[in-house]
């Protein structure tokens, strides 16, 4: 019986080859374009480290000046960032499970190989802890241990893309690369890994690459290498390395893991006391007013998803309602020219149940032809995308988006051919008889 | 033409006609949406910058040669830099300058009336070397341009340049823009004027610029600007701002490199043309006019297919009935006319509704913060477009219909 009616189906599709093109590549396209917005949108608002964005904290303390706010948007917004001096003071800390300070700067690598010019870089500066915390992923080796941070020791970790255009891909653990002027040995390489967007640091672009190098923070004061990223200051400062260093200018990040409510708490505890301890020492002069943002609320706060791009969903949204009228558009048409074919069959004794499932199988197999186009086109509408604005991402699009794309379009052309297969199985049997 | 019928027939078959109006109006709803949205980020790209962008260059020389430690080393450099880019064929002047506009990323800082009591409100500045205002090719309305005399003495302080605050209690004479100077004097007295920042530095406006835009053309206030007279130069990077000679941009910019390299070899030495930048800051504009086009033209294409399909179902289906109208004397022009009409008319409601649709989707979108508002001719260019897209869908299986013989009318199928 089904074999009949597919049989059927396919016949009826073969019969206008042009017109059954524009069904599924309609329906296709449809598809395309709606998961590969919804999945770009997916991914750039969506959780960057789920399984535990409520844990991480970015830390604000609010050591600003006491005469205007940090922020004239909002007055009651402590700065962005640390100084040095108290990103220094928080990591004296015991409370959290990881934490690290951490700013973004820029050096000379000396590729291995002398007939490579050397380049200029972006250096995360970090603490060890830098790698459980986000827990990132590792090809070779591993970070470098807390003993390290202190030394510091010369190792780096590079990221997998470095590793590649350094070192042609091989384990490089153990090789030494020259930043600066100083020998640093290789202690790790990771995974590949692009946290989008790049919530550690969101202040300097935030759907920028990870860096290609992470090295102990205590480097930057052995080398006198300044930070690269956003700073921002309010009293003068002594304009040499170390005068940086203790100046009031905000300029470091910090993030720490709390795993517990307890902890949470402890923590609040510590940063108020130590604001209050400097507060006793003359600086922090503005009321207490620290920040413990978790991934998302920090993500919030950052605005990262543009206005815009929610635009663009709702435009590619309406973009696969156009597609879905045009299908049951068509597809009226096309079954309502067979109401005499219809009517013999009625005659001869098909219920309408028959008829109707019969011109629903007709639109499953339409559906099935548009959704395995539309998902291949929707794997190059992501690449597409990502081209476009320069995201790379780790999985564009995984097994729910799949099978949510392969789900909507069945349904998307069964729903547009159930008002048509119901009007053709109404057709009295008689009227299309006598005509003829 | 018989209106009247081709209206009776037309909402005979309701369903058809209403899925046609309705795919008509959300596409047009959707594409004058996305023009609008193309149109808006095109005119932020395409405004003036106030600068000759076309003919300026940006080159940054990162030294990694221990030599540049030494004292005075990266000073010398530095002037020698300067001095052998001017000589350069083609070349129309250089300066140097520490953080480059239209790149996405600069300085800013407090600036108050002097003397006043208000709060300091934020100033983008560039801090820029002789030469700054003809290498830029800003316009210059008021005062005078640098003089040598404003410039601190380069071999005095060769240390690293304030990048933050500059702590001196010293007076600098310095240029801003007309915006910044309308800001802090409204009543266009500004020329002479003072305004200072933390710790009494203070600046005297010895020129206004008519328009020149700072790092962040896409920030809330574009034009805020004022350029400081300094030498930028430290040992671990300078920076340059090259303008060639019209015509000659191709020349100088491959020349750059090799030329840099051979002054002082221990460096690294990045050129790229101040329109790759513009282009980066500017390039999701750019992507997302991509799409938003694209989507327009694939919804078009969409629509007109789908346009043919109806018709030509609705042509099949009536076979029998031109072959009748045929029989009784009507001629193949009236056959396409008759289409061509009654698609007129399923298009005319398709705008009617569409233009309503439009103005609702865009409300929505705005009040989402996406999207600016519906210019007319924008509008007006989408509806003769849709007409137009509907007409020709429709000619394709009317031409077919009209080739129906009459003695169709008199056989049975």
């Amino acid at each position: 019986m089904l074999l009949y009616q597919l049989r059927l189906a396919l016949k009826s599709i073969r019969r206008n080859p042009v017109l059954s093109t524009v069904m599924v590549l309609g329906i296709a396209l449809g598809i395309a374009v709606s998961m590969s917005f919804v999945s770009a949108y997916y991914i750039i608002s969506g959780d960057p480290i789920p399984h535990k964005s409520d844990k991480l904290f970015y830390v604000q303390l609010d050591s600003w000046n006491p005469d205007n706010p940090f922020s004239d948007d909002d007055p009651t917004e402590p700065p962005n960032q640390l100084t040095y001096m108290d990103a220094m003071a928080l990591m004296e800390s015991d409370i959290p499970t990881y934490h690290t300070a951490m700013y973004k700067t820029v050096m000379v690598i000396h590729p291995p190989n002398d007939s490579v010019q050397p380049t200029q870089e972006e250096i995360r500066m970090c603490f060890s802890d830098f790698f459980s915390l986000f827990d990132v992923p590792f090809d070779y080796g591993g970070p470098w241990d807390s003993a390290a941070d202190e030394g510091p020791e010369p190792v780096i970790v590079l990221s997998a893309e470095t590793n590649d255009e350094l070192f042609g891909g091989e384990n490089s653990v153990g090789r030494t690369l020259r930043l600066e002027d100083q020998e640093f040995k290789v202690i790790g390489v990771l995974a590949p890994w692009h946290p989008t967007p790049k919530y550690y640091d969101p202040h300097n672009g935030s759907f920028d690459f990870a860096e290609p190098v992470f090295m102990p923070i205590h480097w930057a004061r052995e080398m006198q290498v300044v930070n690269s990223g956003n700073t921002s200051g309010w009293k003068p400062y002594d304009n040499s390395y170390e005068g940086k260093l203790q100046s009031e200018a905000v300029w470091v990040q910090f993030w720490a893991q709390l795993d517990t409510q307890e902890q949470e708490e402890r923590y609040a505890q510590f940063l108020t006391g130590y604001a209050e301890e400097q507060r006793a020492a003359g600086r922090f002069q503005r009321p207490n007013n620290h920040r413990l943002r978790d991934v998302n609320a920090w993500l919030e706060f950052w605005g990262v998803v543009d206005p815009s791009q929610r635009a663009m969903v709702i435009i590619a949204l309406l973009f696969l309602l156009v597609c879905a009228v045009n299908l049951i558009g068509i597809l009226l048409g096309k079954f309502l020219s067979r109401a005499s074919e219809v009517g013999v069959r009625r005659a001869l004794g098909a219920s309408r149940m028959w008829i109707f499932s019969l011109h629903l199988v007709e639109c499953a197999l339409i559906g099935i032809a548009g959704s395995v186009i539309g998902l291949a086109l929707s794997l190059a509408g992501v690449s597409y995308i990502q081209r476009l604005f320069g995201v790379q991402l780790d999985n564009p699009l995984d097994m729910t988006m799949l099978s949510v794309g392969i789900g909507l379009s069945l349904l998307a052309a069964l729903v547009a051919g159930i008002y048509p297969a119901w009007r053709i199985c109404r057709i009295a049997p008689g009227m299309h008889l006598k005509t003829q | 033409m018989e209106f009247g019928p081709i209206f009776r027939s037309l909402f005979q078959n309701r369903a058809r006609t209403w899925l046609i109006v309705l795919e008509i109006g959300l596409t047009l709803a959707v594409v004058v949406n996305c023009l609008v949205l193309i149109r808006d980020q095109q005119a932020q790209i395409g405004r003036s910058t106030g600068m000759d962008e076309q003919n300026l260059i940006a080159v940054t020389s990162v030294p990694f040669d221990p030599a540049f430690q030494e004292e005075g080393y990266s000073v010398a450099s530095y002037e020698q830099d300067l001095r052998e880019i001017e000589a350069m064929p083609g070349v129309r002047s250089v300066t140097s300058i520490l953080q480059f506009p239209l790149s996405g990323s600069g300085s800013a800082t407090g600036r108050r009336i002097a003397g006043s009591e208000d709060q300091r409100t934020t100033v983008p500045y560039f801090l820029m070397g002789p030469d700054a205002i003809d290498t830029l090719g800003v316009e210059l309305v008021q005062g005078r341009t640098f003089e040598p005399g404003d410039f601190p003495d380069l071999h005095d302080d060769d240390e690293e340049q304030a990048e933050e605050e500059e702590d001196t209690d010293h007076v600098t004479n310095i240029l801003v823009t007309q915006y910044t100077a309308d800001k802090f004097f409204p009543d266009g007295d500004a020329l002479g004027k003072q305004i200072e920042g933390n710790n009494n530095n203070v600046d005297t406006i010895v020129g206004i610029v008519r328009l020149m835009h700072n790092s962040w053309p896409l920030g809330p206030d574009p034009e805020n600007l004022m350029i400081h007279p300094s030498h930028p130069v430290n040992n671990r990077q300078t920076r340059y701002l090259v303008r060639t000679e019209p015509g000659r941009f191709d020349e100088v910019f491959v020349a750059l490199e090799p030329k840099l390299r051979e002054v002082e070899e221990g460096r690294i030495v990045t050129v790229r043309s101040l329109s790759e930048m513009k282009g980066n800051y500017y390039s999701s504009f750019t992507s997302m006019n991509q799409l938003l086009g694209w989507i327009s033209v694939l919804l078009v294409a969409v629509t007109g297919l789908g346009i043919v399909g109806m018709t030509s179902f609705s042509v099949t289906q009536r076979t029998r009935h031109i072959g009748t109208r045929r029989a009784l004397g009507a001629t193949r022009g009236d056959i396409v006319r008759w289409f061509l009409v009654e698609n007129w008319i399923m298009t005319g409601i398709g705008i009617a509704v569409g233009v309503a649709l439009t103005f609702g989707l865009n409300y929505m979108l705005a009040s989402m913060g996406g999207v600016p508002q519906i210019q007319p001719p924008i509008l007006l260019v989408s509806i003769l477009v849709m007409w137009l897209m509907g007409l020709l869908a429709a000619l394709i299986p009317a031409l077919r219909g009209s080739l129906v013989q009459p003695v169709i009318a008199t056989r049975s199928v």
